[in-house]
């Protein structure tokens, strides 16, 4: 399987639509940057880190745009068939796309969290003393991306069709958030909190009112889940 | 007898309300070039599909290389190269890159062999330019340079001259001929190119609705595939007649009240006319035919569905 890795890899640098992508979170992160020096009081290191964590429709917009070129270009360009005649099976193939999707994906969401998080601090300092808790923060953070990438995962393999995977995910992704809101402002449909998509938007309020097992247990199994039925999917896929 | 290296039992393939595949049987013995031969909607891509792994059949078995478990039909795949439909590139990278995607993808050592793939498909003078540029006739060759990359031992081609202008034909079948010939590859070719199939084909697969309908190899074909002679005259009755009686050898056959067939035709087109007009028959036309792959592939067909 390091062998089919190596070539994703080479494959995601020398794609195009993967630089313009990292060229957006260069773009966000620099008006992140801006809004914050210009603002009369700009967050802090501490303060951002939570932002961009729980910054949803953000990371799931880059996501699924990643997913459309990485995942479903595959598929509506046939070049599956490239990796079948490699003598590899289904298997080995869908595992290696999923490393791959999701390697890229926190390699998106670390630059700029990370970056973010970087400039506010040179700005307005930390906010906060390093203790175990931002390690354990920043895991938190890494496994609802992840989380959110077995998602994106499903949908690619589901749809096949980039569009479709975009327009589908984002709408997914919009749903939820509404979904969100209706809850906490009316108290309906309380089984919202059990989704990746609150799970992760609660990482802003970490420490505050914020559930570690609740967290780790939708997220694990949103991974196991999503991961197992994309992978039956895929496995029984006509490839064209 | 030669080694079998692609079989296909009992073969079925649903999809929703049609039948792709209808208990299909197949055989290709190694060093053949085989000719896949049907018309469009017959299976013959369906078929192409299961045997290179991205479809699965609904029923029945296929074995490559002696192997049919699962796993085993994986790995096998990796002796096979294939173009299905058209060849399939990532666009926005170069000749080079698509083929070092396939050498990292295969583990093979040394970038060498990507600039010898090149050259032997004539491709070497545009390896550093993306995919999406090239000519149709240009995609068909780097097609061919991913399906034999790795030193494959079968190809499977699923019309891969189509799009491609006549000089371009013609340089495929001599590359392809280059690789049965000297290389010892096996082919397993569909094409609707009949004419092209017949100067490479070494045995042929003809498919009706899902279902082999015969098998036969280059040698049975031209022996059915007679040559015979069309003769109009103004009484084929007689004419028929007095030709049986002076060269039993051949085989008369009347068609309509003016015009008759010589089967086991052997070129001897001025004895048989001296004959005609020796015995007073006014002789209209006499022309010399040949049944070939297309001829025997239509009359296969019209006595299936007749």
């Amino acid at each position: 399987m390091i062998n089919l890795i190596k070539a994703e890899w080479f494959k995601l640098l020398k794609s195009f639509p993967f630089r313009i992508l990292c060229l957006c979170n260069a773009a966000s992160l620099i008006t992140t940057a801006a809004l914050n020096f210009l603002g009369s009081k700009g967050s802090t290191g501490y303060e951002t880190l939570l932002i961009s964590l729980g910054y949803l429709l953000h990371h799931s917009i880059i996501g699924y745009i990643f997913a459309a070129f990485f995942l479903c270009d595959e598929f509506s360009g046939r070049t599956f068939g490239m990796s079948l005649s490699c003598g590899v099976s289904r298997r080995k193939i869908f595992n290696t796309k999923v490393f791959t999707f999701l390697a890229g994906l926190l390699f998106l969401f670390l630059i700029y969290t990370g970056a973010v998080m970087f400039v506010a601090t040179i700005l307005n300092g930390f906010g906060k003393g390093f203790s175990i808790d931002i390690i354990l923060l920043l895991l938190c953070g890494i496994l609802g991306e992840i989380a959110m990438g077995s998602v994106m995962i499903l949908v690619a393999t589901i749809v096949k069709k980039a569009v479709i995977t975009v327009g589908l995910g984002i709408g997914i992704t919009y749903c939820l958030l509404l979904g969100k809101t209706h809850y906490l402002q009316t108290g309906i449909f309380p089984y919202i909190k059990y989704t990746y998509s609150f799970q992760i938007e609660q990482l802003m309020f970490w420490g505050e009112n914020f559930s570690l097992g609740t967290f780790l247990a939708v997220m694990f199994l949103t991974v196991v889940i999503v991961l197992i039925t994309a992978g039956f999917i895929f496995e029984r896929a006509e490839l064209k | 007898m030669a080694e079998i290296i692609v079989s296909a039992e009992n073969l079925t393939k649903h999809y929703r309300k049609i039948n792709a595949l209808n208990n299909f049987h197949m055989e290709v013995h190694r060093g053949d070039v085989y000719g896949f031969v049907g018309k469009n909607g017959a299976g013959k891509t369906t078929l192409l599909r299961i045997l290179t792994g991205r479809s699965r059949q609904t029923s029945g078995k296929i074995e490559l290389f002696g192997k049919s478990d699962r796993n085993d039909l994986d790995i096998q795949r990796g002796r096979i190269g294939s173009i299905i439909e058209t060849p399939a590139f990532y666009p926005g990278m170069t000749a080079k890159d698509n083929l070092e995607v396939l050498r990292l993808q295969m583990d093979i050592s040394g970038k060498g062999c990507i600039s010898d793939a090149l050259k032997m498909v004539g491709l070497e003078e545009v390896s550093s330019k993306k995919v999406k540029d090239f000519s149709l006739g240009m995609k068909q060759r780097l097609g061919l340079a991913m399906a034999l990359f790795g030193n494959r031992e079968l190809l499977v081609l699923d019309e891969p001259v189509n799009g491609l202008d006549p000089e371009g034909i013609v340089g495929f079948r001599e590359i392809l001929k280059k690789l049965n010939v000297e290389f010892g590859v096996t082919i397993l070719i569909s094409s609707h190119f009949l004419g092209e199939l017949s100067q490479i084909a070494t045995c042929y697969g003809f498919i009706h609705a899902g279902k082999m309908m015969e098998e036969i190899s280059a040698k049975e074909l031209q022996e059915k595939s007679e040559s015979y002679l069309v003769i109009r005259v103004d009484n084929a009755k007689k004419a028929a007649a007095i030709l049986e009686k002076a060269l039993p050898e051949y085989r008369i056959e009347i068609i309509t009240e003016m015009k008759l067939h010589v089967h086991n035709f052997s070129g001897e087109t001025g004895l048989i006319m001296k004959t005609l007009i020796n015995a007073d028959i006014t002789v209209k036309e006499l022309k010399a035919y040949n049944d070939g792959l297309e001829n025997y592939y239509m009359a296969t067909i019209k006595k299936i569905t007749n």
